[in-house]
């Protein structure tokens, strides 16, 4: 069996997760894995519920990762230690959530649809996408904001990328994303209660 | 990515709210203030559970290393006496206290793994195998 070069060694992982910040990067996985759980998986719980779900998945990731070494990280596919730890806890959420045993186990909070998109799934996505713009222009977004729902339409749904494609600086991507984020979510409720 | 990888418009807004969530520290905290989570305590958290999985790493790591070893050290101790009896129990009693010297080490292939452990704890079980291993030269 060939084995990658882009592969890393068990030691060269425990190596590199030695050099984390793990008071800022266990925040960063709690919130990844907490978003995950409300949007991906349409969770609805309290919030000490959802940060002890979160704590807990992570602690299994970081057992499989470290002790049982069952993941394996690409530096190609994953250049940063997080970025690997977040597509770790992604296939582990998702190994949770999406086996039938699991899903009787968590019924309790698992909404009837795993995914909501709100949305009527009978319009196309072009259609979504222009009825959304017009919203957007009608809520007075500035044209920062539509650019970047434009990429995020397009599929451009990295920060970074986003930010190369519009040559916008951190802080004017953020300041407008902040701003695009309220719009969208208003449009979003809208769009269910019809 | 192409937009069709996406079935409607808010998995990609769900996508990129995901992406700018884990970015880095501070957005991290900008999100978990949104829905009123105490950003502290899970701080010291993360440290701990760090701690404690690279505890539980290395000593998985020994424990394998040791069973390994107890393996190898069963078949060489065999061999050994085999070879020279006399000193191969000299060997023996030098490497484990007095107490534990007047075990029978000829029915040594007979024991578990459990017992051989018990008998071998404090003994520098690298060096030993050495020693038996110059026993051939």
């Amino acid at each position: 069996m060939e084995i990658s070069k882009n592969i890393v060694s068990k030691k060269d992982l425990q190596n590199a997760a030695h050099k984390e910040n793990w008071d800022q990067l266990w925040v960063i996985l709690v919130a990844h894995c907490i978003n995950r759980l409300i949007n991906r998986y349409g969770i609805k719980t309290n919030k000490d519920d959802l940060v002890n779900q979160a704590n807990q998945k992570i602690s299994e990731v970081l057992s499989l990762v470290l002790i049982e070494g069952t993941r394996r990280w690409n530096t190609e596919e994953y250049p940063t230690f997080k970025d690997f730890m977040v597509s770790v806890i992604d296939s582990h959420l998702n190994n949770t959530f999406n086996k039938s045993k699991a899903i009787e186990e968590y019924r309790d909070i698992l909404p009837e649809k795993s995914i909501d998109s709100g949305h009527d799934m009978n319009i196309s996505y072009d259609e979504q996408r222009k009825e959304a713009y017009q919203f957007l222009s009608a809520e007075g977004a500035s044209d920062d904001e539509l650019m970047i729902f434009e990429c995020m339409a397009d599929g451009i749904v990295k920060p970074k990328a986003i930010k190369a494609d519009l040559g916008i600086s951190d802080s004017d991507f953020h300041n407008a994303w902040r701003r695009l984020k309220v719009k969208l979510k208003k449009l979003r409720n809208k769009l269910s209660e019809q | 990515m192409k937009s069709e990888s996406y079935k409607s418009i808010f998995d990609s807004f769900d996508e990129l709210s995901t992406n700018v969530t884990n970015e880095d520290f501070d957005k991290a905290k900008e999100y978990l203030a949104e829905l009123k989570i105490d950003v502290d305590k899970l701080s010291s958290i993360g440290g701990n559970e760090f701690k404690k999985t690279m505890f539980l790493a290395k000593a998985n790591a020994n424990q394998s290393h040791d069973s390994s070893l107890l393996e190898r050290l069963k078949v060489k101790i065999k061999e050994s006496f085999d070879r020279n009896a006399t000193l191969t129990g000299e060997i023996l009693k030098n490497a484990l206290t007095e107490r534990k010297a007047s075990f029978q080490f000829r029915n040594l292939e007979k024991w578990s793994d459990e017992e051989l452990r018990e008998v071998l704890a404090d003994t520098d079980l690298t060096k030993l195998l050495e020693d038996l291993e110059d026993l051939e030269d």
